[in-house]
């Protein structure tokens, strides 16, 4: 009985697997990440340079373009999953 | 060449329903526009000041209506007072709401129990030592800020009223459902029971299985009762009058508390695979340094995303109904609600669908971190 249970969830599993909805999903989380990320580095470069009292924020620019490739590559790497 | 589909009468209703509908939308953001460069032209003569009053006075009332507040406005004059209780910097303070009149402009002094209030667009603060320029005891710094000090309020609110009736609803349901299923064990479901079986299917089958395969079982009450939850929140928030109306998952606070929940599920369950890729995510080792960081971001980010949809689409839905009341005052036409209130109800219906969409999402966003979160790993890494 548990057994068979089980493997009905198994071909559950594997039928819901081909479904667009997770990936809908999976989707939709990552342009939240993207911004997450960037704003996460803008923020730090922000700061950095407040410390250091740079007249031209050259720190943020850098971490701006950093955090873009970062996401970038983060996403790329997602999607070959 | 056969042109008659373009003559079809259905076509040709449906397509001047959009145009109709979007000249329209361009002409509310039109005349917003209008009214913000009003606006600004105001505030720097000085000439246009009437104009300006009018429309701030409409972003108010929208804005107002969809916060919360200390009391429950029925019509006209007629509210239901609430509990306010304070922690001051005397102790605990409490009163109902409609003691001290309705003021809120932070003109007047509040003594309640030896303790100096003002109360100011609905929140308490402590009192300026004096009356400032505009005539209240609120006190502002140059950005504009309020400089006054809060006391903790942890008064029963507009949305915790709302939030608390809607519990009863659920576990009135949700108990009677179960015990229904106790009592008629093996037989065919019979009242609430055969409405709400198939969407307690649809979760189980749609949400949970497809995400969280085998280990389900253990996370179904959970995603249960946030979909239900979510789902007659929204649907009471679209009820104009008591007990809706009180806008409760458009309230950031709320949906943070949600999306907070969901992230301690993601943490606590997470097993070794899970903070495996954290930790050590399949990149070259000299990435390590960015690409850790990357991911601990990632896990943050995720419920605040589930925290700001619901939020945003919630707020969204309801100031889009207000400002198409509005646009009767603001054009100060009757016959504009003859467009405006057809719009509403279309606009409702909508917001009818999109309530049921947004506790969907949530759910199933909740099911797929956590099941993110306990999946085993896969051979072929």
């Amino acid at each position: 009985m548990h057994q068979s249970d089980e493997n009905s969830d198994r071909k559950d599993e594997a039928r819901n697997e081909n479904q667009p909805l997770k990936s809908y999903a999976r989707y939709t989380g990552m342009a939240f990440q993207m911004m997450g990320i960037i704003a996460v580095f803008a923020f730090a470069g922000y700061k950095i340079d407040e410390w250091y009292g740079h007249k031209v924020q050259w720190v943020t620019a850098l971490a701006c373009v950093l955090g873009v490739c970062l996401s970038i590559y983060q996403i790329i790497r997602q999607l070959k999953e | 060449m056969d042109l008659s589909h373009i003559f079809n009468s259905k076509k040709i209703f449906r397509i001047s329903f959009y145009a109709v509908l979007f000249s329209f939308l361009s002409f509310a953001a039109f005349s917003e526009e209008h009214a913000a460069a009003d606006t600004s032209h105001a505030a720097a003569t000085e000439v246009h000041a009437e104009p300006k009053e009018k429309d701030e006075d409409i972003s108010k009332v929208i804005l107002h209506h969809i916060a919360d507040s200390h009391e429950w406005h029925f019509f006209g004059h007629v509210a239901l007072p609430l509990p306010v209780i304070l922690w001051t910097d005397n102790g605990l303070v409490t009163f109902m709401s409609d003691k001290f009149g309705h003021n809120d402009h932070g003109t007047e002094l509040i003594d309640a129990d030896g303790t100096g209030l003002v109360n100011y667009h609905g929140k308490f603060y402590y009192p300026a030592e004096s009356k400032s320029a505009d005539g209240t005891y609120i006190s502002h710094d140059s950005k504009g800020e309020i400089t006054n000090g809060k006391p903790l309020d942890i008064s029963i609110t507009k949305n915790v009223v709302s939030l608390l009736i809607s519990v009863v609803i659920l576990l009135v349901v949700f108990i009677g459902i179960a015990n229904a299923y106790k009592k008629r064990e093996g037989k065919a479901p019979k009242g609430m029971q055969s409405i709400l079986e198939p969407i307690i299917l649809f979760v189980r089958d749609d949400i949970a299985k497809p995400q969280l395969g085998h280990k389900y079982r253990g996370f179904m009450p959970y995603l249960l009762t946030v979909f239900f939850f979510v789902w007659l929140n929204n649907l009471m928030g679209l009820v104009p009058f008591f007990p809706g109306g009180a806008n409760l998952t458009g309230n950031i606070a709320v949906t943070m508390m949600l999306a907070l929940c969901t992230f301690v599920l993601t943490t606590v369950n997470g097993n070794k695979n899970y903070w495996g890729h954290v930790f050590t995510p399949h990149v070259p080792w000299w990435l390590y340094p960015l690409m850790i960081p990357v991911e601990i971001v990632g896990l943050f980010v995720k419920p605040v995303a589930l925290m700001i949809r619901l939020f945003a689409n919630i707020t969204a839905g309801h100031i889009l109904i207000l400002s198409l009341i509005s646009l009767i005052f603001i054009l100060k036409s009757v016959f504009v609600a003859g467009i405006a209130i057809p719009f509403v109800l279309f606009i409702s219906v909508i917001e009818l669908v999109v309530g049921f969409i947004q506790a969907f999402i949530f759910t199933i966003l909740s099911a797929l971190f956590i099941g993110m979160a306990v999946e085993e790993s896969h051979a072929e890494h």
